[in-house]
């Protein structure tokens, strides 16, 4: 029965990659992989036993590290500046470190605009751009969030709350989300929902258009957490009505820990969320900066950086740039929609197979994510199980494991769990 | 008077450096350059050309670089090898080694993505425009940081921008500006603009007086003269890695005094997190505690959100590494002597030099009377400088030489 179902699911996982990479002959033709079959080998950490902890960090592919390995012999050997000196072949785009390419290429996976991006250090900074520059507590407005929302953020506005901000949490039920239960929450004086896209608890995926639409009913603005699902699942934040969005690289975006992105919806820019700190420089129009000012101009010439470059400030790390340009590209050419197909049946497996061994799932079946998360019976054997047989996943709260896995696992990886805590 | 005194401080200043420094005969000796000597084959790119750039951007050296290396194969690979240690060693060290170069304590120190995020924890943390108070600076700070202040000056802000004279900023105008409403005085203590080191004590005593705070933007300092915050007087100060710390973009440090943590400087950011004390998350609930409980970090962490750029930090750890292997002291003697040539030998009818005598730092501007023939010769002879606005900047770090020197002057005679 096992061996049917795999057999299966691998066929299913074929065809659906193959019509993703535009190979539509269907399941009798042999299966052609393309990225995602390949994809393996292009982690290295797979030669480093089991690992389906992606929810924690995504391993980079050799790729990218070969690409910092480029960036850094350009800052080493011919890092220029001005366009003084004509830069040669690769060091031509590593000079801009790529940002504007990166942009682009962030913005089309989760059908936003290049202009609605920008840069900033992790999701939680990103996060607190918003909270900040909406001036939330000084317009005795509320934020209403909940407790999938990531323990950090709760955090923040656990600690915003000591200090006066009316902030509500809804709790889940039955580690699920009932738009219901936002209802009469959120209310006329809410200024921001705040929720995490795909829980890092359990990896359920928020039903983000319910509540976003009692939010705009009430005047809201949504902002989501996007770093569980953000390469993981589709994301279309037009569709799904999130006003503001970020993340970081470092996990399903295979990328860097200190390089993240940050949505702000365009007509919100500069109106709804106000910066709180300015980027860009001045020029001095008066002596002796300059010999002869231009009395046509202001004595500090000031331009405000435009568009959601207005939220950035100072240097960005230019390594995190140019790792997320090449591991942007390759989840484009895979498609997110493979990558989820991929890693879709992988749960499904667990969630039908871990129960049987006395691990009961805490994430709803059914859910598209590439995480699941399962109560462990005895959680000092399973660890020493999980060391023994070299598998890495998450081991918290006491008696909760999550299992993470991404186009680097495969049927064998999960099935060897199993075969190891069985 | 303002003459009297600024001469009295800077001899004050240059004993205090002595002293921090812990080495009492830096102004006669000769120093031992051996050391700095051979760590110039480390930077590829100051062998290959003549780098004299250091103030807009470090040649990444290859021991830098093998930090970055060695974080990445933990990030490729997972630890295992001794590559996860690694990184944690690296990550725990490199607080307290910046806290060392600038006299404070690690707790006093934050991770920050760069100096402008820097400065702007400490000026969104002061509420200095809700308190109606306002911020005194001038126009040899950074042109970026003018550029945040001119955007809250508009936003309502009290900003009050005083211009230098002569590139020299004159702290009797300083000390008229700062009143008993100022709450900020922000500055860079070494000029991006002419290298010029700022009175920082003298404009932290007058900020003090009147109940204010300063804040220095460092990164054309750190790592480039001796920095004491404590002797300095200073109370915040901010810098990137990729300039005189000889490591990245995307990484930097932020001090803030241990008592004005949480205190003067309030959160914004909020790194931390909760607990969850109720069923189901936990069952039975612990009845004694709180149903979310949680604990702010009582340290300059607190002013830190999310994860930082790791492999900046880890290439940083063997920067710092280096620096301490070398000496700083060796290493500012090293930089003083190649720029006190610069000066003394730079025909001075076709290069102004606006680098007030007397300065410290390895950043020397001079003012070419032809700046379009100045910027072909230094191309054709492979010389890299900072040539922007009317100026030309030169900036020498510890791998370059006398012979660097010789092919500039040359180049330029």
């Amino acid at each position: 029965m096992n061996l049917d179902r795999r057999s299966f699911l691998a066929g299913g996982v074929a065809a659906s990659v193959a019509s993703q990479l535009g190979c539509g002959q269907g399941s009798e033709a042999a299966p052609t992989l393309g990225d995602l079959g390949s994809a393996r080998q292009d982690f290295p950490r797979n030669t480093n036993g089991v690992y389906m902890n992606h929810a924690s960090q995504h391993p980079v592919r050799m790729q990218t590290a070969r690409v910092m390995q480029q960036y850094a012999d350009y800052l080493a050997n011919e890092c220029t500046r001005a366009g003084w000196y004509e830069a040669s072949g690769e060091a031509k785009g590593f000079a801009g470190a790529y940002k504007n390419e990166v942009k682009e290429l962030f913005a089309k996976l989760i059908n936003a605009k290049p202009s609605e991006i920008a840069f900033c250090l992790s999701t939680t900074v990103g996060e607190n751009i918003v909270v900040n520059g909406m001036g939330i507590q000084e317009s005795g407005g509320n934020v209403v969030t909940n407790d999938l929302h990531y323990s950090s953020c709760l955090y923040n506005y656990k600690m915003r709350q000591e200090r006066g901000l009316d902030v509500r949490i809804v709790k889940h039920k039955d580690w699920q989300l009932d738009p219901a239960d936002f209802e009469g929450v959120i209310n006329g004086d809410t200024k921001l929902v705040a929720l995490t896209l795909v829980s890092n608890v359990n990896g359920l995926l928020a039903p983000v258009k319910e509540i976003a639409d009692i939010a705009h009913r009430n005047g809201a603005y949504v902002y989501a957490d996007i770093i569980q699902g953000c390469g993981a699942v589709p994301i279309d934040v037009q569709a799904m009505g999130i006003d503001f969005a970020s993340c970081s690289t470092y996990k399903w975006l295979m990328g860097l820990r200190g390089f993240a992105y940050l949505y702000i919806k365009d007509d919100l820019q500069g109106t709804v969320v106000k910066p709180t700190e300015f980027g860009a420089g001045v020029g001095f129009n008066y002596q002796p900066w300059v010999e002869n000012p231009d009395p046509t101009k202001g004595e500090i010439l000031y331009n405000p950086k435009q568009k959601a470059s207005q939220y950035e400030v100072g240097n960005v790390s230019s390594i995190g740039a140019v790792c997320q340009r090449e591991a942007l590209s390759f989840i484009h050419r895979a498609g997110v929609d493979a990558i989820q197909t991929h890693a879709t049946p992988l749960t499904d497996f667990l969630q039908e197979e871990m129960p049987k061994i006395g691990y009961e799932s805490i994430t709803p079946k059914g859910n598209r994510s590439p995480i699941a998360t399962f109560r462990v019976p005895d959680p000092k054997e399973a660890e020493r199980r999980l060391n023994e047989a070299k598998i890495e996943v998450t081991l918290r709260f006491g008696n909760q494991m999550r299992v993470s896995v991404s186009v680097m696992n495969n049927q064998e990886d999960v099935e060897a769990l199993v075969a190891a805590l069985a | 008077m303002p003459i009297n005194r600024r001469q009295f401080l800077g001899a004050a200043g240059a004993a205090v450096a002595t002293t921090a420094s812990g080495c009492g005969n830096q102004g006669d000796a000769s120093p031992t350059l051996s050391d700095v000597a051979s760590v110039r084959e480390s930077f590829p790119r100051a062998v290959q050309q003549v780098y004299l750039d250091c103030a807009a951007h470090t040649p990444l050296s290859m021991h830098t670089r093998q930090g970055m290396d060695k974080y990445m194969d933990f990030h490729m690979y997972g630890a295992g090898e001794g590559r996860g240690e690694y990184a944690g060693e690296a990550m725990r060290s490199v607080k307290g080694q910046f806290a060392r170069l600038i006299g404070a304590k690690p707790s006093e120190i934050a991770f920050v993505q760069n100096t402008k995020a820097g400065e702007d924890v400490v000026v969104n943390g002061l509420d200095i425009q809700a308190s109606g108070a306002n911020v005194v600076t001038n126009d040899q700070h950074y042109a970026g940081s003018i550029h945040s202040y001119v955007g809250r000056k508009k936003a309502g802000m009290d900003v009050r921008i005083i211009r230098a004279k002569d590139w020299v900023v004159d702290l009797d105008d300083m000390e008229a500006a700062i009143d008993d409403k100022t709450k900020l005085v922000a500055i860079t203590l070494v000029s991006n603009v002419n290298g010029h080191v700022q009175e920082a004590k003298a404009l932290a005593d007058m900020a003090h007086a009147k109940g204010a705070h300063i804040y220095a933007d460092i990164i054309q300092a750190a790592g480039a003269v001796p920095v004491d915050v404590k002797a300095l007087g200073l109370d915040f100060a901010a810098c990137s890695n990729y300039k005189w710390l000889q490591g990245c973009r995307g990484s930097g440090f932020l001090y803030v005094r241990e008592e004005l943590q949480g205190t003067a400087v309030r959160d914004l950011l909020f790194p931390g997190y909760v607990r969850f004390n109720y069923p189901p998350w936990v069952d039975p609930a612990d009845e004694s505690n709180e149903a979310m409980p949680y604990s702010p970090p009582t340290n300059a962490g607190r002013y830190e959100a999310g994860n930082t750029a790791r492999e900046g930090y880890c290439g940083q750890y063997e920067s710092f590494k280096m620096m301490e292997a070398i000496g700083m002291d060796n290493l500012f003697a090293h930089n003083k002597a190649l720029v006190d040539r610069i000066r003394k030998e730079m025909p001075e009818s076709k290069y102004k030099c606006i680098t007030p005598e007397g300065v410290r730092s390895p950043i020397i501007v001079f003012i070419p009377a032809d700046y379009e023939g100045t910027q072909a010769k230094l191309k054709q002879a492979n010389i890299q400088a900072t040539m922007t606005g009317n100026r030309l900047r030169v900036s020498p770090n510890v791998y370059n030489n006398q012979e660097d020197i010789d092919k500039l002057l040359n180049a330029l005679a």
